[in-house]
């Protein structure tokens, strides 16, 4: 009846011993942890975690041993993933390599490529970031400047990227750039370089948010070279490679976990004699969140099976980001306060933290209004 | 999807815009009810849930969900969900199963005795809007009586009173009385959980996907016709936008549903069918506003079939509980669940066990 398919997919019981695993270890590991950095979820930077979630083999879980990957199921990794949100795990160091630009490197990246970071990512060591917006390309990605000419053996990269989120940090940016023009279609003529950061011509600086953090960041790229086999794919194949990679970005998890840590805070608030109202307020949320989860669930059940699911998953992203957006201030509405603060400190710290943090939720990874053209196009209006 | 539920959405989708074709029927009037009854009898959808000894499919409850989905997707005025409900509560506590449409109820008030002379059990109490109470032969109760639960079985004819009700869309929603009526049978239950409710519960959160995704179709459809300032509706991002969260709220609701079904099919499914009723009502303010806002005047007039969804939609989401009962079972489910435990809780009841 409908483009899209949500059929109901459970996880195998074997997840369970998996389960049990990551839960034991992340006792362990997140013990110092405040509730406010578990609130960061996968904007939480940490490399001794990464590292050491590298050792567990719980980064690059699904690809080949040859190059350090662990050869477990996509639904394996669903599971490690979950975990660590739901427990407020700072995974931002290794997260975008791990999610997309491992993924990116093994489908089309060069031999060379392959063997010069996938093993490292899998360590927890090396740390990607995504080289996509510009100050002048935001949603209409296709209009960026950054461009690449040819040089001896290679490429010379001119131009500068936006919002780059931990560009402080990271080692390699996948970047997208322009390497030629067809005055007829826009999106020919882009490709996709890897690009060392530690390079001569990189100047990176940190953006502070208004959390008052840094956690994205602006890069400027003069007179960068980058050698042929750092050519991610095909020359102009960049904006297909670029829709793969969102694709990637847009389906997981993290969709709907983001404001998961301040529900259970709400839940310790209203423990002893709940009103009516809270009640109210927890019963909405565990149907939304029990949904998405079972919608996300449905979309890794078709991922698993190597089918597409591009509509799917931006209908879950979109829907994922209202609610996580929404949460912070429902929960703001309803809590019981004296003198303006709840019973709690954390929950307090928690609460304003993700206040600030959540606006962000349906601008990264694709805007509410990028996404919903996208749904629109999958029903036949454009 | 299994192939049986293939085969039988595609025969059931069939049937149901067969009886659609002329406009809406009128079932409230019981000679129209039974007509139809027989057509649906026909093809013994009734039965999808019933063991095959007892002359059924054999089949689970998300092959229900696709019928279910059906009657919402068509607007189908008739108790068909309910009697697959009833049938399938019968069935798994020994109960006998009537051949006739069943209809589904909570009883208040109720109180039974036990008929020496006759040596029948007799029920009295109130049941409201009882889904074709009048036109249903048959009514299958919750109904707690001294602190215990029953099942209780009752020919709808021995109501001593009944008052016909129409739901916003013109659905029968009876009120019957009964006084010293004699039962069919009677049940005594372990659980509280008053599984009438829970399995009503899920029946109307389905048809409200069902419901959605024909407002969606029609809007859909609509906006690709409809053209203003030389170009169509469809073209305007405004419009566009609308029905992609239309269609987003749509989606949800099925796959709650349909979730709800899937762990229905594993056991207890209290908690999901609750979230899955929850979901799907809180999905219809937003998405009936859109779907009438697209259609301009022409949906609001009582010739356009839009109002077929929209005020059933209006209707089901306080039935079998509104989304305050839901949500304050769920709250409570969750407080006694606890903050340390809530995400183990949620995956140990997902997992495959
Ligand atoms: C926390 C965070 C992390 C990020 N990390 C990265 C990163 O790692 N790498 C990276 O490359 N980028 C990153 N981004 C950038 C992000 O991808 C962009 O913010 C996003 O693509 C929107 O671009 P913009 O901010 O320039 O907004 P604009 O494109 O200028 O849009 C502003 C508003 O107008 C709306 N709009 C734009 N065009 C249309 C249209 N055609 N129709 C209707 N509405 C429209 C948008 O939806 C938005 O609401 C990050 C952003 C945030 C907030």
């Amino acid at each position: 009846m409908t483009n899209y398919d949500f059929t109901p997919f459970e996880l195998p019981h074997h997840v369970r011993q998996l389960r049990s695993e990551v839960r034991a270890f992340l006792k362990e590991a997140l013990v110092d942890y405040t509730p406010v950095q578990r609130a960061h979820t996968w904007t939480g930077f940490d490399s001794e975690f990464s590292r050491k979630l590298g050792q567990q083999g719980w980064i690059g879980m699904t690809w080949p041993k040859k190059y350090g990957g662990h050869e477990r199921s996509t639904l394996e990794r669903y599971v490690v993933v979950e975990e660590l949100l739901a427990a407020g795990a700072p995974v931002a160091a290794h997260w975008i390599a791990d999610r997309q630009s491992g993924p990116q490197i093994l489908r089309f990246g060069t031999e060379a490529a392959r063997q010069r970071f996938i093993p490292a990512v899998a360590k927890g060591e090396l740390y990607f970031c995504i080289g996509m917006s510009e100050p002048n390309s935001g949603s209409d990605l296709a209009s960026i400047s950054t461009h690449a000419t040819r040089t001896d053996g290679g490429w010379l990269i001119n131009g500068s990227k936006i919002w780059t989120t931990i560009v402080q940090h990271a080692h390699v940016m996948i970047t997208l750039v322009r390497t030629g023009k067809d005055e007829n279609n826009r999106h020919a003529g882009l490709s996709q370089f890897l690009i060392d950061l530690n390079s001569p011509g990189v100047t990176r600086n940190g953006i502070t948010d208004h959390t008052g953090e840094v956690h994205f960041g602006e890069v400027f790229l003069d007179n960068v070279f980058v050698s042929d086999d750092m050519l991610l794919g095909q020359l102009g194949d960049g904006w297909a490679q670029v829709n793969a990679e969102l694709a990637l970005e847009r389906s997981g998890p993290e969709r709907y976990l983001s404001s998961y840590q301040l529900y259970e805070h709400f839940l310790g608030e209203i423990q002893d004699e709940p009103s009516e109202l809270e009640l109210n307020l927890a019963g909405n949320i565990a149907a939304e969140l029990w949904t998405l989860r079972q919608m996300s669930l449905s979309v890794t059940g078709k991922l698993a099976t190597d089918k597409s699911a591009i509509l799917e998953a931006t209908i879950v992203k979109d829907l994922g980001a209202c609610f996580e957006q929404q949460l912070p201030h429902n929960i703001q509405a309803a809590l019981n306060t004296e003198n303006n603060s709840p019973s709690s400190q954390s929950t307090a710290d928690v609460l304003s933290y993700l206040l600030k943090a959540s606006p962000s939720f349906s601008l990264r990874g694709g805007t509410r209004e990028i996404l919903r053209g996208i749904i629109s196009k999958g029903l036949g209006l454009r | 999807m299994n192939e049986f539920t293939d085969i039988l959405t595609t025969s059931v989708d069939r049937l149901f815009s067969d009886l659609m074709a002329n406009g809406m029927p009128e079932t409230y009037e019981k000679p129209v009810f039974d007509q139809l009854w027989r057509a649906i009898e026909d093809l013994g959808i009734s039965n999808l849930l019933l063991s095959e000894d007892n002359g059924g499919f054999g089949g689970g409850w998300q092959d229900g969900f696709a019928i279910f989905k059906q009657i919402g997707f068509h607007a189908i005025p008739m108790p068909i969900g309910e009697t697959i409900i009833a049938k399938k509560l019968l069935q798994d506590c020994n109960m006998p199963i009537p051949d006739s449409a069943i209809t589904i109820g909570t009883a208040h008030t109720a109180s039974i005795q036990h008929d020496k002379s006759s040596d029948q059990i007799l029920f009295s109490g109130d049941v409201p809007a009882l889904p074709w109470g009048v036109a249903a032969p048959t009514a299958l109760f919750h109904c707690k009586s001294q602190g215990e639960c029953y099942f209780a079985l009752i020919a709808t004819s021995h109501a001593s009173t009944s008052a016909q009700h129409l739901n916003e869309a013109n659905e029968s929603r009876d009120s019957l009385s009964f006084v010293n009526a004699p039962l069919i049978d009677l049940k005594k239950l372990d659980s509280s959980s008053n599984q009438v409710l829970v399995a009503g519960a899920l029946l109307k959160a389905a048809q409200i996907a069902g419901a959605l995704e024909a407002a969606l179709q029609l809007s859909v459809q609509y906006v690709q016709e409809r053209k203003q300032f030389g170009r169509a509706l469809s073209k305007f991002q405004a419009i566009q936008h609308q029905i992609a969260l239309l269609a987003e709220h749509a989606a949800a609701a099925s796959c709650a549903a349909n979730s709800a079904c899937h762990a229905y099919d594993k056991g207890d499914a209290d908690f999901e069918i609750a979230a899955a009723k929850l979901r799907a009502n809180r999905a219809i303010g937003e998405s009936t506003s859109i779907a009438h806002q697209v259609h301009g005047a022409i949906g609001f007039t009582q010739e356009h079939r839009l109002h077929h969804f929209t005020q059933r939609l209006w209707s089901w989401r306080g039935e079998f509980g509104n989304d305050r009962h839901w949500a304050n079972y769920l709250g409570q489910q969750l407080v006694q669940i606890g903050q340390t435990n809530l995400w183990k809780e949620l995956t140990n009841r997902s997992d495959a066990r």
